[in-house]
């Protein structure tokens, strides 16, 4: 049988002036998503922090079939993150940071 | 194309709301009137302007008396426990009905449980009365606002196709809109 790695979706995450640890950030949504849609789902999303770049952009990645639901729960954190952009690869993603124009993160 | 669309960001800066628009994936916002007109931007006025307008506008309430104005284009539902059969009894067709996101962001998971409820309640009343549903960030800042995709997945927790909402927003608009170019025409 092939052994096939699970489908993941990366995404850019922007924190704004909050300035979380990064390792706090994942557990905050985690937590979050716990509440909303149950252990299960987040844990089968198996988020995971990937990197942090220029102006606190912060890089997750989850599980293709949990995305929907980590949507909704970035949508609704308590103090407000802005989902930049969806990506099927991290190279792609980084791209689009360092093209993208990003001077409306800029307080 | 679909066009998707946030009929409601309260941020003052539009050319920052606008910017960020563009990189979430929104084709059009709605936001206040403030003297000046840009383009994407459906303005949300609280009454008929005397002068005819050269932009494109909605009048939007959130008071349940102003419900069955004729002027009214758009309904804020703030509290729907309170005021659905209120909003059943007196509703006009074809008014939209609006539900901001921003309301629930600080609750916790039980309430945003039962909110979402009560909006597949909403969509169903606004299926049975001929009123559009419509759900916006509530926004006051563009940290607050709401990529395309984050909407098509909580329109799908709502029970409601998202394909389905942006192509009956576009058609909504498109009446509304129009209705009141015929209008401001006929005023002069």
């Amino acid at each position: 049988m092939l052994k096939r790695r699970d489908r993941r979706r990366y995404l850019a995450v922007w924190d704004g002036e909050n300035s979380h640890d990064h390792r706090k950030i994942v557990e905050l949504i985690s937590k979050r998503n716990s509440e909303l849609f149950g252990q299960i789902a987040t844990e089968k999303a198996n988020i995971r922090f990937i990197d942090i770049g220029e102006k606190q952009i912060i890089i997750l990645s989850c599980k293709l079939e949990m995305l929907g639901t980590l949507l909704s729960t970035i949508v609704l954190m308590e103090s407000p993150m802005l989902l930049l952009r969806i990506s099927g690869t991290l190279k792609a993603l980084r791209r689009f940071l360092r093209d993208a124009e990003t001077s409306v993160l800029s307080p | 194309m679909i066009k998707r669309r946030d009929l409601c960001v309260r941020d003052c800066n539009l050319e920052r709301v606008l910017k960020t628009a563009e990189i979430l994936g929104i084709d059009e916002i709605g936001a206040a009137y403030n003297g000046k007109t840009r383009e994407n931007v459906i303005y949300r006025l609280n009454a008929q302007p005397h002068l005819v307008s050269n932009y494109p506008y909605l009048v939007v309430s959130e008071k349940i008396e102003d419900l069955s104005s004729p002027e009214l284009d758009l309904f804020v539902v703030r509290d729907y426990a309170r005021v659905k059969h209120i909003i059943r009894k007196r509703v006009r067709t074809r008014i939209g009905l609006e539900v901001f996101l921003a309301d629930i962001r600080t609750s916790n998971g039980s309430s945003v449980g039962k909110w979402f409820e009560q909006l597949r309640s909403l969509h169903k009343l606004c299926q049975s009365t001929k009123c559009q549903f419509i759900l916006s960030s509530g926004a006051t800042s563009p940290r607050e606002m709401i990529p395309a995709r984050c909407f098509d997945s909580l329109l799908e927790l709502c029970k409601v196709r998202p394909e389905r909402y942006w192509q009956e927003l576009e058609e909504w608009l498109k009446m509304r809109l129009w209705k009141r170019c015929y209008i401001d025409v006929e005023k002069t």
